[in-house]
Parts: C-alpha cells; sequence; structure tokens
C-alpha cells in the first residue's frame, strides 16, 4: 500500500515536471510564473487530501482484517469441531450415540467396626450401593430420567445372615420442567417430596447413614413410589420463592414406606409439600419447608397421616466462598394412625421423630458435622409400638477429588426396645465416586 | 349514587397514573451467570436494560450453587446471558428449575457468549478423561479475559437485545462500537504499557489464564494446581519452586477462588511473590467494569515485577528452551 502511494506521488511529481520544462523554455512571464505555482500548489493540495484519505481507508482496511482473523479463527474452530464430529458418525461410534443421555455411575462402599458383634450387618464391608443414572431431554421441555440401582440387601442381620445384591429401579420418570403459568410436572417412579433428605440418593447423603426418622417414617431408604406429581412456582407479592408440589402416588408399590404399608393403606396416596426459600444477607439462605402425607382407610387401618417440618439454613464466608460454608438442617416427622387391635378395640398411634446436623466447612475439601437422631417407629411390622431410638453421630468428609470422597463417622445408638434396651458404639467408613458426567444434586448437598 | 363515580374515575385514573411509569420504563430485563458478563451488557445497553448477576465476583464459576432464589431472578428475565460451553455445569439444572421456555438452551432469549470466540486449549478427543483433572471439554472457557473478545461478547449481546428491542437497535449497535474503540484503544496502552513484561514467563495457579497472557505477551511456566481442580502437594509445591528458580521466574498469579496460602508457599519457597489478579469484575475491590478489571491486572502484574526486580527495569529473562 505505501509503495503504492509512493509511486504515486513520484508520477504526480512527474506530470508537473514535464509541464513546468516546456514553460521554462518559452520565458514565461512573471504572471504565467504565478499562475503556474498556484496550480502547482493545488496539486499538492489535492494529493495532500488524497494521501489522508488513503491513511484513513488503510486503518479501516487493517481493523477490518484483524475484526475479519478473529472470525477466522472461530470458523476454523467451528471447521475443525464439524470435521471431528463427521469422522466420528462415519466409523465405528455412529450417529445414534451422538444423542446418548448423560450417563453417570455411582459407587458407594464402605464399612464398619461396631461394639455389636450379634449383628451380622456390622464389623464388615460393604458394597452399599451401586448406581446408575441416565438423563437426556425427550422433548425441549422435558427430561427422561431413568435411575437403575443395584444394592447390598442383608436379611435378618441377627439370625442366619443373608447377603445378596437386589436390582431396583430407584427412579425412573418423565420430567416436564417448563410448562406455562410457572408449572412442573413430573409421572413414574420418584423420589417423593417429603421434607428435604428424602430427595437425597445415598451416594449424596451428607452422612454416611440416612438420619433415623426419615427410615421409620419413609422407609430404609426413603419414600419413591409410582405416581404422578404437579409442582407450582406460586406468585406472590413479595417476590420471594414460594413453591407447592401436589403429589399422588401408590401407596402400595415401591419400597418398603413403614407409614403406607404398615398402615395397609389403600391406593392412592396424597403428598404435599409446601416450600420457602429465602436469602439472607448476601451470602446466606434460609428454606422452610412443611409436607404431608395421607394415606385411606384399608382393612383393620383407619385413615392415617404423616406431617413433616423442616428447615435449612446455608451459609458460605463472603471472602473465601469455596473454603468455609456452614450447613445447619432439621427436620421433624409426626404421624397419626388408628387400628383395630385383636380385641377389635381402637387403637390410636401417634408417633414422632426429628434428626438435626450443623456441618462446617474448615477447608476446601474438608467437612466436619455432628448429627443428633430421635425417632418413634409407626411401623408395627418393623418395631413394638412403644419402641424408640436416639442416636449421635459426628463425622469428617474429605472431597480427595471432585469425584471421589472420604467420609468417616463415629455414631452412638442407644435402642430402647419394649423388652431391653441396648446401645452401639460403632465408627462407620464410606468411599464413595463417580464417573461419567457431572450429576446433578440439591443446592445444599456439597458438590 | 351518581356522586361515587368521579371518586371512581379518580381512582381508575390513579391506578393508571400509578403504572404508567411501569410502561414507560420497558427496559430489557437482563440476567447473566457473572458480573463480567453483566458490566459488558450494561455497556451494550445503557438505560435500556436493567441487568443483574446471579455469581458474586470472588466466587468460582465452576461452583456456584444455584440457589432457588436465581430462579426467583431468571421468571422475570427477558435475557440469560452466560458463558455457553461447559463454564457453568450449574446452569442447565437451574434454568430447569425456572420454568420459563425463552430462557431455556436454544430458546431466544438463552444467550451463549462463546459464540464466535476462538477458544484455546482444546482437548483432542484421545484426552477426555477425568486423569487429567477438571478439564472442560470444549476448551478453555475464560476467554473473557481476552480484551478483545470482549468485542465479540459486546456484539453477541448487541444483536441479542436488538432481538428484543429492535427500536433501540441503532443504539445497541453503536454502543457495540463505542466498546470496540475502547478496548482497541486499551489494547493498545496496556500491552505497550506491559512491554517490560513482554515474552516473559509467569506461573499461574489454575488454568484461568491463557487468554490473558497470551494478549499481554507473557508466558505460561506451569501451574501451581498439579491438574485443574486438584489441589497440589507438598512435593509438587517443592518441585514448582524448584523449577521457578532454575528459571529466574518469580511471578505466581492466583485468583480469589484458589487458595491464597498455597500460592504465597509457592512463591516463598522460590524467592518470587504472589500478584491476586481479579478474574472477574467486582472480584478485587476497586474493579467494577471490564476495562478496570485489564487496567488493574496489568498494573498489579508491573508493579510486582518492579517490587521483584528492584528498580531494574529489565525484562525477566525469558530462556529459549524448558
Amino acid at each position: 500500500m505505501r509503495s503504492a502511494l509512493a509511486l504515486g506521488t513520484a508520477l504526480a511529481v512527474c506530470c508537473i515536471g514535464f509541464e513546468a520544462i516546456p514553460a521554462e523554455a518559452e520565458e514565461p512571464s512573471a504572471a504565467t510564473l504565478m499562475e503556474n505555482v498556484k496550480r502547482l500548489a493545488e496539486r499538492v493540495e489535492e494529493m495532500e487530501r488524497s494521501r489522508t484519505e488513503d491513511q484513513r481507508r488503510i486503518r479501516e482496511l487493517e481493523e477490518q482484517l484483524e475484526t475479519d482473523h478473529y472470525a477466522d479463527e472461530a470458523d476454523e474452530a467451528s471447521v475443525v469441531e464439524a470435521e471431528a464430529t463427521a469422522s466420528e458418525s462415519g466409523t465405528a461410534i455412529g450417529q445414534g450415540n451422538l444423542l446418548n443421555p448423560a450417563i453417570t455411575a455411582f459407587l458407594d462402599m464402605g464399612g464398619s467396626w461396631s461394639s455389636d458383634k450379634d449383628n451380622k450387618a456390622r464389623n464388615r464391608f460393604t458394597l452399599r450401593e451401586a448406581e446408575v443414572d441416565f438423563r437426556a431431554a425427550v422433548t425441549p421441555r422435558a427430561d427422561g430420567v431413568l435411575v437403575i440401582a443395584i444394592g447390598e440387601e442383608i436379611e435378618d442381620p441377627f439370625d442366619g445372615v443373608e447377603i445378596d445384591f437386589k436390582f431396583e429401579l430407584e427412579e425412573g420418570y418423565l420430567d416436564v420442567h417448563t410448562l406455562p403459568w410457572d408449572f412442573a410436572l413430573r409421572a413414574g417412579k420418584f423420589r417423593s417430596a417429603f421434607g428435604r433428605n428424602n430427595l437425597l440418593h445415598t451416594h449424596d447423603l451428607p452422612q454416611v447413614t440416612r438420619p433415623l426418622a426419615v427410615q421409620a417414617f419413609l422407609g430404609p431408604e426413603g419414600l419413591a413410589t409410582v405416581g404422578a406429581s404437579l409442582s407450582w412456582l406460586v406468585p406472590n407479592p413479595w417476590d420471594r420463592y414460594v413453591e407447592l408440589a401436589a403429589q399422588v402416588v401408590n401407596a402400595d408399590g415401591g419400597s418398603e414406606s413403614p407409614i403406607l404399608i404398615g398402615a395397609g393403606a389403600r391406593n392412592p396416596a396424597v403428598l404435599s409439600h409446601l416450600k420457602l426459600f429465602q436469602d439472607v444477607g448476601d451470602t446466606g439462605s434460609l428454606e422452610l419447608g412443611t409436607s404431608f402425607l395421607y394415606s385411606r382407610a384399608s382393612g383393620d387401618f383407619d385413615d392415617s397421616y404423616v406431617l413433616g417440618a423442616d428447615a435449612t439454613y446455608m451459609w458460605r464466608d463472603p471472602q473465601k466462598p469455596d473454603f468455609r460454608s456452614l450447613l445447619l438442617q432439621g427436620e421433624f416427622f409426626w404421624s397419626r394412625s388408628d387400628f383395630l387391635d385383636q380385641f377389635e378395640d381402637i387403637i390410636r398411634d401417634d408417633n414422632w421423630g426429628v434428626y438435626v446436623f450443623g456441618q462446617y466447612q474448615f477447608a476446601q475439601n474438608w467437612y466436619a458435622g455432628i448429627r443428633y437422631d430421635y425417632t418413634d417407629f409407626p411401623n408395627l411390622e418393623v418395631r413394638h409400638q412403644t419402641d424408640s431410638d436416639w442416636a449421635i453421630s459426628s463425622y469428617v468428609t474429605w472431597y480427595l477429588f471432585e469425584a471421589l470422597r472420604l467420609r468417616l463417622e463415629y455414631q452412638h445408638l442407644d435402642r430402647d426396645h419394649v423388652d431391653r434396651n441396648d446401645t452401639e458404639d460403632a465408627i462407620l467408613l464410606g468411599l464413595t465416586f463417580y464417573i461419567g458426567a457431572h450429576p446433578p444434586h440439591p443446592y445444599w448437598v456439597n458438590r | 349514587m351518581n356522586e361515587s363515580r368521579p371518586c371512581r374515575r379518580m381512582l381508575a385514573i390513579a391506578v393508571v397514573a400509578a403504572l404508567m411509569p411501569s410502561f414507560a420504563l420497558a427496559d430489557v430485563r437482563v440476567v447473566t451467570t457473572n458480573p463480567t458478563l453483566a458490566d459488558l451488557t450494561r455497556q451494550i445497553g445503557g438505560d435500556q436494560v436493567r441487568v443483574e448477576s446471579l455469581m458474586r465476583g470472588p466466587e468460582n464459576p465452576h461452583n456456584v450453587i444455584p440457589k432457588p432464589s436465581f430462579v426467583m431472578k431468571l421468571r422475570k428475565a427477558d435475557l440469560f446471558v452466560h458463558l455457553g460451553l461447559d463454564a457453568e455445569p450449574w446452569v442447565p439444572n437451574l434454568l430447569r428449575s425456572a420454568r420459563q421456555a425463552r430462557l431455556l438452551s436454544g430458546g431466544s432469549g438463552n444467550i451463549d457468549t462463546s459464540t464466535g470466540i476462538a477458544l484455546l486449549e482444546v482437548p483432542s478427543q484421545g484426552e477426555l478423561t477425568r486423569a487429567l483433572g477438571d478439564i472442560h471439554v470444549y476448551g478453555n472457557t475464560h476467554y473473557v479475559l481476552d480484551p478483545l473478545n470482549g468485542i465479540v461478547i459486546g456484539r453477541t449481546i448487541a444483536r441479542a437485545l436488538t432481538r428484543v428491542e429492535p427500536e433501540h437497535a441503532s443504539l445497541f449497535d453503536e454502543r457495540a462500537r463505542e466498546l470496540e474503540r475502547s478496548l482497541r484503544a486499551l489494547t493498545e496502552k496496556l500491552t505497550q504499557a506491559m512491554e517490560p513484561l513482554a515474552g516473559g514467563r509467569v506461573v499461574t495457579y489454575h488454568r484461568t489464564w491463557p487468554y490473558f497472557l497470551k494478549r499481554f505477551k507473557l508466558q505460561k511456566l506451569d501451574e501451581v494446581e498439579p491438574k485443574p481442580g486438584i489441589a497440589p502437594g507438598p512435593r509438587h509445591i517443592a518441585q514448582l519452586a524448584e523449577e521457578m528458580e532454575r528459571s529466574g521466574v518469580g511471578l505466581v498469579i492466583v485468583e480469589t477462588f484458589s487458595n491464597q496460602r498455597t500460592a504465597q508457599r509457592v512463591a516463598d519457597l522460590s524467592k518470587g511473590r504472589t500478584v491476586l489478579l481479579a478474574q472477574e469484575v467486582n472480584a478485587v475491590p476497586g474493579v467494577e467494569t471490564y476495562q478496570e478489571l485489564f487496567r488493574y491486572n496489568t498494573e498489579a502484574l508491573l508493579a510486582a515485577h518492579r517490587e521483584l526486580n528492584g528498580t531494574s527495569t529489565n525484562p525477566p529473562a525469558a530462556e529459549t528452551t524448558r
């Protein structure tokens, strides 16, 4: 560009020169000379103008070039990506696999060292559960979720112990997550929205064991049955998060849910959960919830219901959000069922249970916590009407890597049977990891 | 009976009048994942937008907790501006909870700012395994740290805002050009200012800085994290410090979400020093705009460099071989 400009200037000078020379030969008058000088000045002025114009143009082109370079780089990247995809689909993997669901496999294992030598489920290593989680979009507004679990089943731990692996469809549902007017719909088998802990899969639990009250009221692994759920973000003038969920679920099928099976419930059972969420300050949050589960009368049983209340407070250090956090959570359960005893008398059975825990993150990958448990037993097939247990556990959780967690827990358990009272001290070890896609989990679960 | 009519009319007028301002201020409501995108949106949208960031500045974009209160912010948003790729793994789940079809991936209000960005550190297919740590499958996601990428992001945002408010198209377009001019001038000025450091090498804590380093002609010797997202052990720290001393590298760049103490240990062992840089707008006090981020970061690096080399202005020795 510059050399072209120089050439142009030289040519222009030459032209002026040629015009000037013959004029000189004729010995021009002062007036012609003046005329020539004026013309020359005009020419120079014009050239100056065109030079400024050229420079402006060059600057523009340079800028354009740089922008294009950016665009080119981006285009190149997308071309490379497209090529990679094309070559892959042409060969071994096949086009169909590109739409495969996100797959995560979890393995949850551990062991225990316990003072209870009679319990065959203790003092051994266990592979508690292997779980495979598939999820993908079915439609733009709906996801399909399939969770298959293979869990260790210990039958009759105090007698002829029998250990087996049980295959179970833990969850399998269509999740229509985006509906008009802030509704969402779920259909299939899913973990019921009763409280907070019940929504967690075993590998997401904040402690090694599930809280005793959740086990007693909703089942050893919580409540998950087949049904449908409708949830709604309730509009409110305060612009707060208020979510109301209503679920209609099978009262018979699914996992061993003590309150439903124990009460000999009739189909279907109805469940509802109300959740309020509020930010507290810059980095804290408080969630409050109430739950209600109702099953109709059947056989010797009258209607039975469970009420629940839960609270979760979470705080992260505003300066070091990834290094310091605090989690406090508590849940309360209360149930009532009326039934006929062997003398045809109506017996009213009220039960309650509670757990609370606090957990502090004291380093980037370290958490320590303590949990208190108390529970009655609403399922008469499991324990006697007057039985109750309490426990206190403290634990340390260490994330060696994002996908690998180690947990050490000490638990003191006090069982109050109708005819005896026994205690157990145990050290529990948990090792959990996942492979595959980054799995989703509730906001208050560490990671 | 009739007397109440004027009263009602007055009430109706009052109600309409009360509602008027909210119609007049028909802003575009934008929610961004981080404060950097929020500032860029503000620069393009001006008075025509209301912007809110979900994340706070010092946070690690990969580890944000998607609280239910985020859902409330998203519900009213016309646009949701995010980094795209796999930079923010918490986003897809959050969008599912928000129940707004326009904000879902592929929806008209879902704005992915990685569009048109030339990514660095794109892993080859064979490399994709967690054995490499927390790697990003599409390439390094910290592309906002090249000021010239801000131009591309600005254009993406301007296009998105134009879709929502076509009547202000020329305004958004002009502001995108203004942003471009401002960023080009800034980049030129800062590149010149960074001349004493050009070609020199640094250590970074996390793999946050390749775009920044490339733009300002710095090279990376190594990272404090042995692999992305994996905390270094004592042996790695010792080896790194030794490597730094051997190569005459003294600067350890650390971001607000990384372990400052570990970085300090590396600096102490290698007789170097740490430099806390803003990886995000609002990550450190005083960095409130995209432009300020680069001013702050280059000044911090220059200051650290001066301090490390006493008063001498010699560039750090850039070895040709590692």
